[in-house]
């Protein structure tokens, strides 16, 4: 939740954005019609837009909020709809696609393992790795010494979860 | 396509409902786990595009619960099977469990 000064920041914020009177309230901002809280919106920078949704949150009644940032489904207020939800999933969404990282190596990694709580809890996160990713994590984890490399083949993520999980509650 | 009637009880007014869509499946708001998790897992388990997956993530964050699949009783408890399955949100060393879903409507 917005504290009330970051409250007052966002509104002073949108009321320059606002070609209109100064919103003073959230009661003011939550009683904005659809097609002009997405024109604010519009011109929320995309950075701010987290805040925005943030503010919204502290209106309350969500289901009336949200109906109003779906242009209450007017098809008029389409266009304005398209572009809000994506300027905001751009601004939320991790960019990173596949093959930047290794998703294992960063979210399950070496210091974790001690916690065989949380390595069970990312039992389902292990098995939807592809092979070649679970290979690679495990040539890190644990390096045969000979040169050899992990080679489970494509669909054995749970034989290979069963040798993980072997090796980790036997350290 | 299967049609089934149904009269409303405060109407009188009798309307079709489709068969295959009787039943819905709600996902719940929760503090553990994050709009990429919701977004991988709904296009996941019910099959959405990001971009649907996306504005179900702002609707449950914003008014605490979404709906996200519609269809027969046993095509969404698989559906809700699936979500329960999905396991903790690895982004967040805290997320322990999926996120809560039930089905409704039939």
């Amino acid at each position: 939740m917005l504290s009330e000064e970051h409250q007052s920041m966002m509104l002073a914020y949108l009321s320059g954005l606002r070609r209109g009177p100064r919103l003073r309230s959230l009661e003011d901002f939550a009683a904005l019609p659809s097609r002009e809280l997405l024109q604010i919106a519009a011109r929320v920078e995309e950075s701010a837009l987290g805040l925005f949704l943030q503010l919204l949150k502290c209106c309350g009644s969500g289901e009336s909020l949200f109906d109003r940032l779906m242009g209450d489904h007017e098809e008029d207020n389409r266009p304005l709809v398209d572009a809000f939800f994506e300027r905001y999933r751009r601004s939320v969404l991790a960019m990173a696609g596949p093959g930047d990282f290794n998703p294992l190596e960063t979210y399950l990694p070496a210091h974790a393992l001690d916690d065989l709580a949380f390595v069970q809890s990312r039992q389902a996160f292990f098995l939807r790795q592809t092979c070649a990713v679970i290979n690679e994590y495990l040539d890190g984890l644990f390096p045969a010494g000979n040169g050899q490399k992990h080679a489970f083949p494509a669909g054995d993520q749970e034989k290979a979860w069963a040798y993980f999980w072997g090796k980790v509650i036997s350290k | 396509m299967s049609f089934e009637p149904e009269e409303s009880p405060e109407t009188g007014v009798e309307t079709e409902i489709r068969a295959d869509r009787a039943c819905k499946v709600l996902l719940y708001n929760d503090e553990e786990h994050t709009y990429d998790y919701v977004v991988e897992m709904l296009s996941h388990a019910c099959g959405l595009s990001r971009e649907k997956a996306f504005r179900c993530a702002v609707e449950v964050d914003l008014t605490g619960r979404t709906i996200v699949y519609f269809g027969t009783r046993p095509a969404c408890k698989a559906v809700a099977e699936k979500i329960k399955a999905y396991g903790p949100d690895h982004r967040l060393p805290q997320s322990m469990s999926s996120m809560k879903a039930e089905v409704q409507g039939c």
